[in-house]
């Protein structure tokens, strides 16, 4: 593993815990609000360290999903385009609104850091193919033109989700989110088709990582027009031997070999690319106020 | 303008602390309606509206 893949494990990794700290909390405050119920020994013994005090209600890790307005954004459109103020679905608050604008301006600013540096899900089924690869499961790679077919599945799931909450008036993703299921486990509040599909993707991250991240996840699909800005990218130099080793390494299998500069959608900033490069001063990560 | 990679984990990192502080001062969650204010007085979640437009109509 390179430097740079250690930094980016490492905060990935208080990313990962950091949420499930947060999963904790909220399995704490629900316990406690429950008067029928006790917090579990290990959640009481926790709770001294937890961020969130009763005062917060009954949390949930989707008070910060930045899914949330994106889901009801029909919703929110038609009733401020009344002039009858913002208006969500569900819980969404303000608060999910203002990590969503957040996370666009990260990707507008960084391209899509946030999948491979900050998100738990991402960082999860990271880890679950390299496991994957340690017991000798067989990576599962869909042929080029397979792989981009099914890159659309964002979209397809983005729009399905947009229409159906639409329709219904209920966050209807909730009940098939692997996220949330996660982050949630345990809780009556997780529908159990979250549970299989948490159950498939996680199996299916032992053969391929993208199964979630690259073919279905909705917010991937959100952050891909502020990424194709992404002012933070990475720059191929006259050093380059085109050896191919960073297309290798590359998890989006971007042809950076064949690019001056990596302006794709789909590149996360990861720089695995970079860690890879056996070249010094082949690749470069750039500040560039171009398309 | 060429930057170092160390330099973009340090962005990426600030960024997600600084959410998470943020978020934690923003406070107000747990209200599922969105029909109210940041509830800090009670763990009891807000009643449904058609029970406190009830009580409201007497």
């Amino acid at each position: 593993m390179g430097r740079i893949r250690a930094v980016r494990a490492l905060t990935q990794g208080v990313a990962v815990t950091g949420t499930a700290w947060v999963a904790a909390n909220a399995a704490y405050l629900a316990a406690v609000a429950d008067q029928t119920r006790a917090p579990g020994p290990l959640l009481s013994a926790l709770a001294r360290w937890f961020p969130f005090g009763p005062e917060a209600g009954v949390l949930s890790v989707e008070d910060y999903c930045p899914l949330g307005p994106i889901e009801g954004a029909v919703r929110f459109f038609q009733t401020w385009g009344a002039g009858e103020g913002l208006s969500f679905v569900g819980p969404v608050t303000l608060r999910n609104l203002a990590v969503l604008l957040a996370c666009l301006g990260l990707a507008v600013v960084t391209k899509k850091t946030f999948c491979s540096w900050l998100c738990p899900f991402g960082a999860l089924v990271e880890g679950l193919r390299a496991l994957g690869a340690r017991l000798g499961v067989p990576a599962w790679k869909p042929r080029a033109r397979v792989d981009r077919a099914l890159g659309w599945g964002r979209y397809l799931v983005l729009a399905l989700v947009v229409a159906l909450t639409a329709w219904s008036g209920t966050l209807v993703f909730k009940d098939v989110d692997p996220f949330y299921a996660l982050y949630s486990l345990g809780s009556e509040r997780v529908a159990w088709p979250a549970y299989a599909v948490l159950g498939a993707v996680l199996l299916g991250a032992l053969a391929n990582a993208g199964v979630w991240c690259r073919y279905l996840c909705p917010l991937s699909a959100v952050f891909d027009p502020p990424s194709r800005l992404g002012l933070i990218r990475l720059a191929r130099t006259e050093r380059c031997v085109r050896c191919g080793d960073c297309a290798a390494a590359c998890p989006q299998r971007l042809p950076v070999p064949v690019r001056s500069r990596v302006t794709d959608a789909r590149c996360t900033n990861c720089l695995d690319c970079l860690d890879r490069c056996p070249e010094p001063g082949a690749l470069e990560l750039r500040l560039e106020v171009r398309p | 303008m060429r930057l170092k990679p160390g330099l973009l984990a340090f962005l990426v990192a600030a960024w997600g602390v600084a959410l998470v502080l943020l978020g934690r001062q923003a406070g107000g969650g747990g209200c599922s309606l969105g029909t109210c204010g940041p509830c800090t007085a009670c763990l009891t979640p807000p009643a449904p509206v058609e029970l406190r437009v009830e009580e409201r109509l007497g």
